[in-house]
């Protein structure tokens, strides 16, 4: 099994793999540069994740050990380079926002893995620095998943 | 006798942009064609802490007589790609820096 923090990006990923704003023009990680383009054919989101805390002092005992909360940081982020205009950004937030929720609903795929997820901060940003002004619509969502101490794989 | 400024003004007619020698070519302005100096290097764009886009910043040198028009987000094709002015911004000795953005 993956780490529990891929495997919280492999499921963002799936949840907002085909939003109708930014489609399928979707990238996990940040390896490589992005190509104008890509962003030519619209708007796009990248996914990554950052700092991950763990809640020690929330602690728990269960069957397999201590069981810890973690909480980590995930950046979604919607790139607009087809027009300059902050309402689509705004869409891209409402998109993403509305899926995020409806999937920590009974039965829907975060609720079902045991992963909360909830926004934090949004910040919409613009760069002139190349052919076509580029919008930016960063959301830091906070999302919690418990593990047993040492098996960061099994989500619990 | 001619001043600098002078001198400097002559030499962008004659020299900078001459389109018949090739150091300045044809773009098609608002209000007909004008001599510009192209360029469109390599740019890239630093986005949400740890993004990179790449993409490229063209940016063309008019004479100044020449800028009137080219206020900014007037349109302007060079070498048949259709831009906006971005930013304009002022030089010395009759020259201006347009920066462009892609229409």
């Amino acid at each position: 099994m993956m780490h529990g923090r891929a495997q919280v990006r492999t499921l963002l990923a799936t949840i907002l793999g085909n939003l109708p704003t930014t489609g399928t023009r979707v990238i996990v990680g940040r390896n490589y540069p992005i190509n104008d383009d890509e962003l030519a054919a619209g708007p796009m989101l990248a996914i990554y994740t950052r700092d991950e805390r763990v809640d020690y002092q929330g602690a728990t005992m269960g069957p397999d050990g201590v069981i810890l909360l973690r909480e980590l940081t995930v950046v979604i982020a919607g790139l607009i380079k087809t027009t300059d205009d902050d309402v689509v950004a705004d869409q891209i937030a409402l998109e993403v926002e509305q899926a995020l929720f409806a999937a920590t609903q009974p039965g829907a795929a975060l609720r079902t893995a045991n992963v909360t997820i909830g926004i934090e901060t949004t910040s919409i940003s613009a760069n002139v620095d190349t052919d076509r002004a580029l919008r930016v619509v960063e959301m830091n969502f906070l999302a919690g998943y418990r593990v047993a101490e040492g098996r960061p794989d099994r989500l619990l | 006798m001619p001043t600098l400024a002078d001198i400097k003004a002559a030499d962008l007619d004659r020299v900078w942009f001459d389109t018949a020698r090739g150091l300045a070519e044809l773009a098609q302005g608002p209000a007909g064609e004008i001599p510009v100096r192209f360029s469109n290097d390599f740019a890239e764009a630093r986005v949400a802490g740890d993004l990179v886009v790449n993409g490229s910043r063209p940016v063309v040198a008019v004479r100044a007589s020449d800028a009137g028009p080219l206020k900014r987000g007037a349109g302007l094709v060079v070498r048949g790609v259709s831009y906006r002015v971005a930013s304009v911004q002022p030089g010395d000795a009759g020259q201006m820096l347009l920066e462009l953005e892609r229409a």
